[in-house]
C-alpha cells in the first residue's frame, strides 16, 4: 500500500511534538519538595515578620 | 516565621499545589493520547484508515483534555511566577532592614526557598508558549480517523 507522503509528515510531526512534550515535562516531586520547604518555613519564631 | 511570611508562604503553597496538579494531569494526559496515538498508527499500518479510524474518538478527546491541562498549567505557571515574586519583593525588604542576626538568618532561609522556586519556574520557561495536542493534531488526524 502507497503511504501518503503528507500523511506520513503529519504523523512524524504528531510524534515528535509528543516527544518533545514528553521531555519538558514539569518536574512534579521537585514542586512537592518545594512545597515542603516552603511549609517548613512556617512558625520559625526567629522570624519577627 | 511572622504572620506576613507565613502569608506569603501559603499563597506561594496555593500556587505550587495547583502547579504540581496540572504537571501530574498533564503527564496522565500525554500517556494515554500516547497509547491511544500508538494504538492508531498500529492499525492504520496493519489494515488503513478503516481500521485506524475507530481510535480517532480516543484521540481526540486526550487531545481536548490536553488543551484544557495546558491552558490549566500555563495559569498556575504565570500565579505561581507571580506569588513567588512578590514574596521575594517582601523578603529582600525585610532583609535590609533587619539587623538582629536570629531573625536575619530565619529571613535567609526563606530567600533560599524564594530562590530555589525562581530557578524551577525559570527551567521551565516555555510553560506560558506551550502548544496543545488538540492544535497538533489539526490537520493530522483526517489521515487517520
Amino acid at each position: 500500500m502507497a503511504v501518503d507522503p503528507k500523511a506520513e509528515a503529519a504523523r512524524k510531526q504528531v510524534e515528535e511534538a509528543l516527544k518533545k512534550m514528553k521531555a519538558n515535562r514539569l518536574d512534579s516531586s521537585k514542586i512537592a519538595s518545594l512545597i515542603k520547604e516552603g511549609n517548613a518555613l512556617k512558625g520559625d519564631k526567629d522570624n519577627p515578620h | 516565621m511572622g504572620k506576613q511570611t507565613d502569608a506569603h508562604v501559603v499563597t506561594v503553597n496555593t500556587e505550587l499545589a495547583k502547579l504540581k496538579k496540572a504537571a501530574d494531569d498533564l503527564k496522565t494526559i500525554e500517556d494515554a493520547f500516547e497509547t491511544a496515538w500508538a494504538n492508531m498508527m498500529k492499525a492504520f499500518d496493519a489494515k488503513g484508515k478503516a481500521a485506524s479510524a475507530p481510535f480517532a474518538g480516543t484521540v481526540k478527546s486526550e487531545a481536548v483534555k490536553h488543551h484544557q491541562a495546558v491552558a490549566t498549567a500555563k495559569a498556575a505557571y504565570t500565579s505561581s511566577q507571580s506569588a513567588i515574586n512578590a514574596f521575594n519583593t517582601f523578603v529582600t525588604q525585610k532583609d535590609a532592614a533587619t539587623i538582629n542576626p536570629l531573625a536575619k538568618k530565619s529571613i535567609g532561609k526563606a530567600k533560599k526557598f524564594v530562590t530555589e522556586a525562581k530557578a524551577y519556574l525559570a527551567k521551565y520557561s516555555t510553560v506560558p508558549t506551550r502548544t496543545s495536542l488538540q492544535d497538533t493534531i489539526k490537520g493530522v488526524i483526517q489521515y487517520y480517523g
